[in-house]
């Protein structure tokens, strides 16, 4: 992978309130064209993180690089490329939707034919000459992702972008990020404190706990992680742990079972054998499947809760 | 720079509710006259400067009540929207520098004061003619009086700018400006303390006279200036978008 494939890169980044370490060296990558999820409960960490990659807050120490550039000299350069929606939508709520895009247009300088076109495509285009006050709370967060893509970004930062939609908006803006993602090759950060909202779109994912980042890789990675396991139940199971051992099968014993992963049903089939021909009774095998939510939950520990 | 700050002009313009804006900037001007008006009516003495007494009550109204008021009324207006729904990081997370932001608002108050100014200047004039004493007036006396008074707002803006900057509510700021006008009724007429007080410095410096630069006072409002607007620019540019 080159350089130039990582458009987001964060070092060492940390933030401190006081005495509480909100974010505690956070080493973030984020490659080109990718959708990268950032997990964690609330409270993690995650907006403090988003809000330095954006310059909104500064950071204690570490350093933020986008595109290659430090986010501390080029700010305004970088911040061209990148469209962004924190927390809850901004918007001037006494003007129309039209309104609010043409005071953005204005601001960032591009072509009135924009404001069509993000109207579009996230289908405000009949409502954009009511009054932004009077919008639903869905309307109201589809007007802030047009306000974020108006700029035609390379980047774009979700934080938490389905918080407070029904489950049919929140279906809508999990299509429009694919499709940004497909169509346009955008590269993009979305947030969120539930694993379900973006297992289904992100190839990436970072897990972030009590402000460290405890987890950065391939969303198949963790996938893998919640591979179905073989549990066996057997007499002497201590004994029979030893003996499949010792002929080079990979087993553990954990309580009364025996524990496999990865098996195929022919293997299954040949440790079964194995295990009578050594005289052990085979009560009963067992496929167990750790739900994705659960490896999620056991990463960001369940007493923080969702 | 320049292109960010005309841009950013703009949009504050259109972000303005202009209409409500106006009729606010119309009440001030016409109660202070209308009020100097019922008070000059009753003296008929004043011989050759009628014109002055009743223009100097009119300022004693507007510049002690009415146009400090206005300018801490638009401050917190334009923080209000950024204050009430997020329009602060919606603002710092487009290309723009803070300070270039910081300067439009500023930019957009000092001329909303100017044009209650002009406003107050019709007004005046056209209480002058009703009187039929318009022959009397000296229009650079006037004329001076109106742009002494816009300069000495100036760093009253800047200090209500940053509070209402400061404050998330649009209410406290307000407060905070009526609080320190009411003084204004006993500080402007202290010689000593007066010059000292940004709320009485506009009506200070509106007072028609034939002399022409007070320096303590010029000197004691470019130095408020400075301090309000250098120390407002720099909390902007440093501050932390947390909501």
């Amino acid at each position: 992978m080159s350089e130039t494939d990582i458009v987001v890169q964060t070092k060492g980044l940390t933030r401190c309130y006081q005495k509480f370490t909100a974010v505690d060296h956070v080493d973030l990558t984020i490659r080109r064209g990718e959708i990268y999820g950032f997990l964690g409960p609330n409270g993690a960490g995650k907006t403090t993180t988003i809000r330095m990659l954006l310059g909104l807050i500064r950071s204690t120490s570490g350093q933020v690089k986008i595109f290659g550039e430090s986010l501390e000299v080029k700010k305004k350069e970088i911040l061209r490329r990148v469209g962004s929606l924190v927390e809850s939508p901004s918007y001037y709520g006494h003007l129309t939707g039209q309104e609010n895009l043409e005071i953005a247009r204005r601001i960032l300088g591009v072509s009135p034919s924009n404001i069509e076109h993000v109207l579009e495509r996230v289908r405000l285009t009949n409502v954009a000459d009511k009054k932004v006050k009077q919008y639903s709370l869905g309307m109201k967060q589809r007007l802030g992702i047009a306000l974020a893509l108006l700029g035609n970004p390379e980047i774009l930062i979700l934080d938490e972008p389905t918080n407070g939609l029904d489950p049919g908006g929140m279906q809508e803006v999990r299509s429009l990020i694919q499709e940004l993602s497909k169509e346009q090759g955008v590269t993009i950060l979305v947030s969120s404190h539930l694993l379900s909202e973006i297992d289904q779109i992100a190839h990436r994912v970072g897990i972030i706990r009590r402000g460290k980042m405890i987890f950065q890789d391939r969303m198949e990675t963790l996938r893998e992680m919640s591979r179905p396991r073989m549990r066996l139940g057997v007499n002497r199971v201590e004994e029979a742990t030893r003996y499949l051992t010792k002929i080079g099968w990979s087993v553990s014993c954990e309580g009364e079972h025996i524990w496999s992963e990865g098996l195929t049903n022919q293997e299954t089939a040949t440790m079964v054998e194995t295990l009578v021909k050594g005289k052990f009774s085979v009560y009963r095998i067992e496929e167990v499947k750790q739900p994705l939510e659960e490896i999620f939950l056991g990463l960001t520990g369940k007493e923080e809760g969702l | 720079m320049m292109r960010s700050f005309s841009r950013l002009f703009i949009a504050e313009g259109l972000k303005m509710q202009k209409k409500r804006l106006l009729l606010l900037l119309l009440i001030g001007p016409l109660l202070a006259i209308l009020s100097s008006l019922s008070i000059a009516g009753m003296s008929t003495n004043a011989g050759e400067n009628k014109w002055v007494m009743m223009y100097t009550l009119s300022v004693f109204n507007y510049g002690m009540i009415f146009f400090p008021l206005i300018a801490g009324i638009f401050a917190a207006l334009l923080c209000r929207y950024e204050n009430h729904q997020g329009g602060w990081k919606l603002l710092f997370t487009w290309p723009v520098s803070r300070s270039v932001v910081y300067f439009a608002k500023f930019s957009v108050l000092i001329v909303t004061l100017a044009i209650s100014q002009g406003i107050f200047f019709l007004f005046s004039v056209g209480a002058i003619v009703l009187r039929g004493d318009v022959s009397q007036i000296e229009w650079v006396v006037l004329g001076q009086s109106i742009f002494l008074g816009w300069l000495a707002i100036i760093p009253l803006a800047a200090l209500q700018l940053w509070v209402s900057f400061l404050f998330k509510s649009f209410g406290i700021p307000l407060a905070i400006n009526v609080l320190f006008t009411i003084p204004n009724l006993f500080a402007g007429n202290s010689q000593e303390y007066g010059p000292w007080y940004p709320w009485a410095q506009p009506a200070l410096a509106m007072i028609p006279q034939s002399q022409v630069v007070d320096f303590k006072l010029a000197g004691i409002i470019i130095g408020g200036f400075l301090l309000f607007f250098i120390g407002g620019w720099m909390h902007f540019n440093h501050r932390d978008m947390l909501e």
